[in-house]
């Protein structure tokens, strides 16, 4: 009896290792199928394109249909793993990496999933007229990434030197060549229509209202448990949790909402988990009344962002003491000296800055520049409403001018997001951003660029920057941009105001334990086909 | 011999005195009038009357959520601790701002169209008065909302883009009262002796058109303060953290289930303000209707 245990024990090692040398999204099988998950979302997103998808409306809808080559990158996660590229092979030199792709994909109209798609979309996310974020991502010393397709089912990817980020910075979603007629992505009838490979696909928008997905049963990774999955657009955390408790929503996550109808509430589950996420005031380091390092290192010691915590998050979410977010791998808790809301020391900051109120009018200036401050920030984007009074009554508290200027859409877009002019058309805007996944590299994009959002541009920072891009030793890597960090913490372009909890709440019908509830990724989950109701629906 | 004194029975009445006596019958507008008085007084003094800063945060009371009525907060706070009863105070002054002064700039232009358009007659009146159609056949509040996306929130913009839209109504009826009072003797006997136009039509004409600009306007002021209130509503009003009775309501939606004050604090404000301007408005048409008929 105990040779067989044994024997058994030695067979059982072997098949549950040779389980996990396989990738973790091994078909699932599910215990009940069918149903419609309601899952609550923002509002209309920009585009359904996974290639413009960067922003929390999207990707609360792209993230159930996208796939890219590796998880692990922006967006996806906080851990490389393997997605549509089964597995990868690195050259001994470090510069050659072969990406195995899963074989027998579909897209979700039927076409096969080959490399000439990741070539495809590689080559349309490097085109300048696309604007797609990610450019900057297959571009080394200035020069992009050589592609190569090797067959249907093997691509490579040829470095001119190390990166180690560059699994990360290749975690982009993969779009169809065959749907679309040239690498000019950026109108294309896609962005409305998308075809994709991941567990759920778009089958109708209702603008206005939600996105209808429906279950993609020739998923590689196993048929979803769920027939559909409808986002639909429910704005204002009162109006959410109205929402789950009329039904209208089953699964959604509130950011400070009045949970009490929840807890002890056995028709309801609560779980709460950290979201990969900072809520920042950004400056415009070129103003002329906040351009002084000192001005903003005065303006974070006014702000009081526990105050913030408790009105717009409900208390949920943590002040942090970095300009990295927690997930980073190069993020130190306690390397930084935080900096204590105290608005008296606020005021004596903008003092020995030079800021005084000369002329009585209760507002501080400098040399006959008043202290001014145009605050701008998405009108259409709840939180940020409820920051900006909090922002504006304790900066004007310290004799700062300040202006709130909540902007449609539209002007948000092309004032702040897509305006890549280092003369901004504001001092500070209110914003947030995060799902960078684990390598630090990716803040190169706002520090070490004077054309993004921050208009910064602080040649240590760029150089530490691009030491960090080549240092292979993960020790010294991870000190390098320690040192970023901290340069940053005095220079404070950005005032990190505090990194969200996501509380989320779902019908307890539903079962996510398999589904994995994972504040890295938008939707927050990480298999949304495990997703399964415990009743027939 | 004895002589008689003619004494006259009443004294002579004023015109001024007949409007007033029957104003005074209508007990509803004379009660509004009261109100919107009291109101006027109350927005003017806002800052001194209201015991809190209607912009001042105070989280650490409200923890995120509206706190109901106190006696330190006597119509509670909303969700950052501001205390309600101040922004009321200054929503309510902001709304009789944009409300009268929007009134007073499509006076002037509704005015001014319907005047030359009464007065010249001819081609003028034609021009103008397709203009007028051109926009009155506009919807309104689409052509507003888009007003107000480009020029931007802000009092300015909100009281020209109130003002701009809604002079139609003027302009047609003082074209009507001057088409009217054109062939009365005297006018006709102004034109004959060389009277300059923008005399006759200022000094003659306008003023005894009046009493149809009063009524108007006064019934004007309510649906300007309407029309503010959506558009704060919708967030186009003026910009945060001010207050507007249009603005409060729009940020109570969320909080409608748990929090009874928030909405119907400047909900009430809002139809107090409105009613209070119909009324006198009632009041006064009624009071200068003889004039009227005249």
């Amino acid at each position: 009896m105990r040779k067989f245990a044994l024997l058994s024990v030695l067979i059982l090692m072997f098949v549950v290792q040779g389980a996990s040398a396989q990738d973790s999204t091994a078909a699932f099988s599910c215990p009940q199928t069918g149903g419609t998950l309601i899952v609550q979302g923002e509002g209309d997103p920009p585009s359904l394109s996974g290639l413009y998808a960067n922003d929390g409306n999207s990707l609360a809808v792209t993230t159930f249909m996208d796939e890219p080559l590796v998880l692990g990158g922006e967006n996806w996660g906080d851990k490389i793993e393997p997605a549509l590229a089964e597995s990868w092979d690195i050259s001994a030199d470090g510069l050659t990496y072969t990406f195995h792709l899963r074989q027998g994909v579909k897209w979700s109209d039927g076409q096969p999933f080959t490399a000439d798609d990741v070539l495809f979309t590689f080559q349309a996310v490097l085109e300048d007229d696309n604007t797609i974020d990610w450019k900057n991502n297959l571009i080394q010393d200035g020069k992009p990434l050589t592609f190569k397709v090797v067959d249907d089912n093997t691509f490579q990817v040829i470095l001119t030197s190390v990166n180690p980020a560059i699994l990360n910075n290749l975690s982009i979603p993969i779009v169809p060549k065959h749907a679309f007629t040239s690498t000019s992505v950026k109108d294309a009838p896609y962005n409305t229509n998308p075809i994709t490979t991941g567990p759920f696909k778009f089958v109708k928008w209702e603008t206005g209202q939600d996105v209808q997905l429906e279950a993609n049963k020739d998923y590689w990774g196993g048929a979803p448990c769920l027939d559909r999955i409808v986002v639909r657009f429910i704005s204002g955390v009162d109006n959410v949790a109205n929402a789950l408790q009329a039904g209208e929503v089953d699964f959604a996550r509130i950011d400070g909402a009045d949970l009490t109808p929840f807890q002890n509430n056995p028709d309801f589950t609560l779980t709460q988990t950290p979201r990969d996420l900072m809520r920042l005031v950004g400056f415009n380091t070129k103003s002329k009344t906040v351009g002084d390092p000192a001005v903003r290192r005065a303006l974070i010691t006014g702000l009081d962002r526990q105050a913030i915590i408790d009105t717009a998050a409900a208390g949920n979410g943590t002040i942090p003491d970095s300009v990295f977010n927690k997930s980073s791998s190069a993020y130190q808790a306690g390397l930084n000296t935080q900096y204590p809301y105290d608005p008296d020391q606020a005021k004596k900051l903008l003092a020995d800055a030079g800021w005084k109120d000369s002329d009585g009018n209760g507002f501080l200036d400098k040399d006959g520049q008043e202290l001014t401050l145009k605050l701008v920030y998405s009108g259409s984007f709840a939180l940020m409403g409820s920051i900006a009074p909090i922002v504006y009554d304790n900066w004007k508290a310290l004799g700062v001018n300040i202006t709130l200027n909540p902007l449609d859409d539209a002007t948000a877009n092309t004032d702040i997001y897509d305006n890549t002019s280092t003369d901004k058309p504001y001092d500070a805007f209110l914003s947030g951003w995060g799902l960078f996944g684990t390598d630090p590299s990716h803040y190169r994009t706002f520090y070490a660029d004077d054309t993004s959002y921050l208009a910064y541009n602080n040649p240590d920072v760029t150089a530490l920057f691009d030491q960090g891009d080549k240092e292979t030793d993960p020790a010294k890597r991870t000190a390098i941009y320690q040192q970023v960090d901290k340069l940053l913490w005095q220079d404070l372009p950005i005032i990190p105001i505090f990194q969200p909890i996501g509380v989320y709440v779902y019908t307890s019908k539903l079962n996510l334990d398999a589904a994995e509830i994972n504040g890295t990724f938008l939707t927050g989950l990480k298999y949304p086909g495990r997703a399964y109701f415990t009743q027939a629906q | 011999m004895s002589s008689v004194n003619i004494v006259p029975l009443t004294k002579p009445r004023s015109q001024r005195g007949v409007i007033w006596r029957q104003f005074r019958r209508h007990k509803l507008a004379v009660a509004s009038a009261i109100v919107l008085i009291l109101l006027a007084f109350v927005s003017v003094f806002a800052e001194q009357i209201a015991p809190h800063d209607p912009n001042a945060i105070n989280s650490s009371y409200s923890h995120g959520k509206p706190q109901p009525p106190t006696a330190e907060y006597p119509l509670g706070t909303d969700n950052f601790g501001r205390d309600y009863l101040a922004r009321t105070m200054v929503g309510m002054r902001l709304s009789l701002i944009v409300g009268v002064t929007a009134v007073a700039f499509q006076l002037v232009i509704g005015i001014s169209i319907g005047a030359l358009a009464g007065y010249f007659g001819g081609w003028i009146d034609n021009l103008l008065m397709r203009i007028t159609d051109i926009f009155l056949s506009v919807p309104a509040f689409l052509l507003l909302l888009i007003m107000a996306g480009i020029l931007g929130g802000g009092l300015l913009s909100l009281i020209v883009a109130i003002g701009a839209l809604n002079w139609m109504t003027v302009a047609r009826l003082v074209r009507a009262d001057i088409l009217s009072l054109k062939e009365r003797e005297f006018v006709v006997a102004g034109r004959s002796i060389g009277v300059p136009a923008w005399r006759m039509i200022v000094v003659y004409l306008l003023p005894n058109a009046a009493a149809s600009i009063i009524v108007s306007a006064t019934l004007a002021v309510p649906s300007a303060i309407l029309t503010e209130s959506a558009l704060s509503f919708l967030g186009l009003g003026v910009p945060p953290p001010n207050a507007s009775l249009g603005n409060m309501l729009g940020e109570a939606q969320q909080w409608i289930r748990t929090s009874w004050w928030i909405w119907i604090v400047p909900g009430v404000a809002i139809s107090m303000i409105v009613l209070a301007f119909n009324f006198v408005g009632d009041g006064l048409r009624d009071a200068l209707d003889p004039q009227l008929r005249d």
